[in-house]
């Protein structure tokens, strides 16, 4: 009896230490920012419904939008964003799937704030392209939150800016990304 | 003769202050919140659910960037560190979770709400988030609250 408790207690124990190694959140959130010096206004989109997946583990991490969840100031904006430059009819998804390289460093268990390095490939408007940045894992009561910024060239991407607009539309965008995770119970 | 060129000059000049004020409006014009809009249709978190799984282009073609109100309980309220709110209803026979971001002009009601409670929340349907691990989810941005429908 006492070692069919045992057994049962451990292999439990296994499946719960398995499930909190993922950490998600559905809505984790990224700007979007493609200012230029010369404009009068901020171009800036904004995402609240970002879906991020984490392995401690591993390092592995995910994540995936739908491009038409961007929202801007103006709806002249948000038209051209989703109809002339990202095209979100024809390519309505973006995803980020990459791996943290100094994972072993984190203590995911311990309050504290780390700087990693992220390594994946990122894919919008139809192109994949691997990418590399520096950003923070801060862990707050056994909980991680990811926070970066990068940029993207929006060319790397075949995101055309018409002549028209090429003084407000910056050629390289900025991206932050903010996204705090809870434990991924099965 | 002089006459005519100032009279044309003047409708020119009209036409012309009309044409900036109507272009100027469309540049300066802000998105429409879903309450404003009329919802193209009512639905509960199980219909607009089953819509999406059994034909999700179908589906798309159907809803996305309409207006949509749906209703039902809420599963979950969630507020995130700057105050905004994310309502979600979820059809757990179909693993489908329905989020909509509330407009920040709605964070007052969003602060109101608690798991259970039957609410219709209108907002513009952005898609649909096809996903075997983690739950697929019907995505709505810029959505409020439909007081008259709203049920303790």
């Amino acid at each position: 009896m006492k070692y069919y408790i045992l057994t049962s207690f451990m292999f439990l124990s296994i499946l719960t230490a398995g499930a909190q190694d993922k950490y998600f959140t559905k809505t984790g959130k990224i700007q979007f920012d493609a200012t230029s010096k010369n404009s009068p206004e901020n171009i800036i989109g904004k995402h609240r419904a970002v879906t991020a997946v984490l392995d401690t583990k591993t390092g592995n991490m995910q994540f995936s939008l739908l491009m038409k969840g961007f929202t801007f100031e103006k709806a002249l904006m948000e038209e051209h964003f989703n109809e002339n430059y990202i095209e979100s009819e024809k390519f309505p998804k973006s995803e980020f799937k990459g791996v943290v390289q100094n994972n072993a460093e984190i203590d995911y268990s311990k309050d504290g704030s780390y700087t990693v390095k992220v390594k994946g490939t990122l894919s919008l408007h139809g192109v994949s392209k691997e990418v590399e940045t520096t950003g923070k894992i801060n862990i707050k009561d056994g909980k991680p939150a990811l926070k970066a910024t990068f940029s993207v060239a929006l060319a790397d991407y075949n995101i055309s800016i018409p002549t028209l607009v090429a003084d407000k539309l910056a050629k390289i965008a900025s991206i932050d990304v903010d996204c705090s995770l809870e434990p991924l119970k099965k | 003769m002089r006459k005519n060129w100032i009279i044309a000059g003047g409708i020119l000049l009209l036409i012309a202050g009309v044409a900036g004020l109507i272009a100027y409006k469309e540049f300066m014009r802000k998105p429409l919140s879903a309450l404003e809009t009329e919802a193209a249709f009512t639905l509960s978190p199980s219909e607009i659910a089953g819509s999406f799984m059994a034909d999700e282009q179908k589906a798309n073609k159907m809803y996305v960037g309409k207006a949509i109100a749906i209703n039902g309980a809420l599963s979950d309220v969630k507020q995130d560190e700057k105050g905004s709110y994310t309502l979600v209803f979820f059809d757990s026979a179909l693993n489908v979770s329905i989020s909509a971001a509330l407009d920040s002009a709605q964070n007052s009601k969003g602060a109101s709400l608690k798991t259970g409670d039957q609410v219709t929340v209108k907002g513009f349907c952005v898609g649909f988030n096809r996903d075997e691990l983690l739950g697929s989810d019907i995505l709505f941005n810029r959505c409020g609250i439909s007081d008259s429908d709203k049920k303790p």
